[in-house]
């Protein structure tokens, strides 16, 4: 891991053993960042199941890079995930409603429901090389009528 | 993660979960469970009382137990949830899909 006061990031093989090598970067980096324990709870959470379905829906039981960057900007948190698996788009996986019977609700997908539940942005992009970039937003004060997300000048460089 | 099993003559079984239940260690669970069922336990108890972190995988596999022994007669109940692993559970709803006891006595009475 490297980092200054406002950003850190985290490069790592894309394999199934290295979920909780991330886990332990994100808590790092987001307990530096001043987040409160439950929201880092749930960020983890977030990037955990972001970074499962690049290694098993991305690489497809190939290895390769994958690169997290966290950041706080203003009164948001930015994570950034960058691999160069096949374009894999997570936003694109169907909702799954938690109303429905129980058979429906296992079929699949609870991992991005949980993604989008706590995250208040999740966007996909094919980058230049051809890989993925996954940025996920979490506003940190969801009260702020104000909110000023700065990631316009933050380039993504994990 | 680790899983320890206690199977007594009349009584549920009660596996405790120790660690973190993730995409890569969520087939021991499995397993464990299937094992269980398979041997004809449909009343199970987990001890989460040392489950740091549970993804969606591992939700899916408790799920996917309960569906299975509750037809059979059984359930799947926790006990001792650590406040990460409860907020997980409430994000996935799964708080009210799954018997959550305040003490481990509440989960071992009463079937």
């Amino acid at each position: 891991m490297k980092g200054n006061s406002s950003y850190a990031s985290f490069r790592v093989a894309a394999k199934l053993e290295n979920l909780a090598a991330i886990r332990r970067f994100v808590e790092e980096a987001t307990t530096t960042l001043g987040v409160d324990p439950t929201t880092i709870t749930e960020i983890v959470l977030a990037v955990d199941e972001a970074a499962a379905n690049i290694i098993v829906h991305g690489y497809r039981g190939h290895t390769g890079p994958m690169a997290i960057q966290v950041k706080r900007s203003h009164d948001a948190l930015v994570i950034c995930l960058r691999d160069k698996a096949p374009p894999f788009d997570p936003t694109s996986v169907p909702a799954i409603d938690l109303t429905a019977p129980l058979e429906e609700r296992v079929a699949g997908g609870l991992g991005v429901h949980l993604i989008r539940k706590i995250m208040h942005e999740v966007t996909h992009h094919v980058t230049r090389e051809g890989g993925n970039q996954l940025i996920l937003v979490k506003r940190l004060e969801a009260k702020s009528e104000n909110l000023h997300i700065d990631n316009q000048p933050w380039t993504c460089t994990a | 993660m680790k899983i320890s099993t206690s199977i007594t003559n009349h009584g549920p079984v009660l596996l405790k979960l120790v660690g973190e239940v993730d995409a890569h260690t969520v087939g021991r669970l499995d397993q464990t469970l299937k094992d269980l069922v398979s041997q004809g336990h449909y009343r199970l108890v987990l001890d989460a009382s040392q489950l740091e972190y549970i993804a969606s995988k591992g939700l899916r596999s408790l799920l996917l137990t309960q569906r299975e022994v509750s037809q059979l007669g059984g359930e799947v109940r926790l006990f001792g949830l650590t406040a990460p692993v409860r907020r997980i559970f409430e994000l996935a709803g799964f708080d009210e899909l799954l018997l959550i006891c305040h003490t481990r006595q509440e989960a071992m009475e009463g079937w």
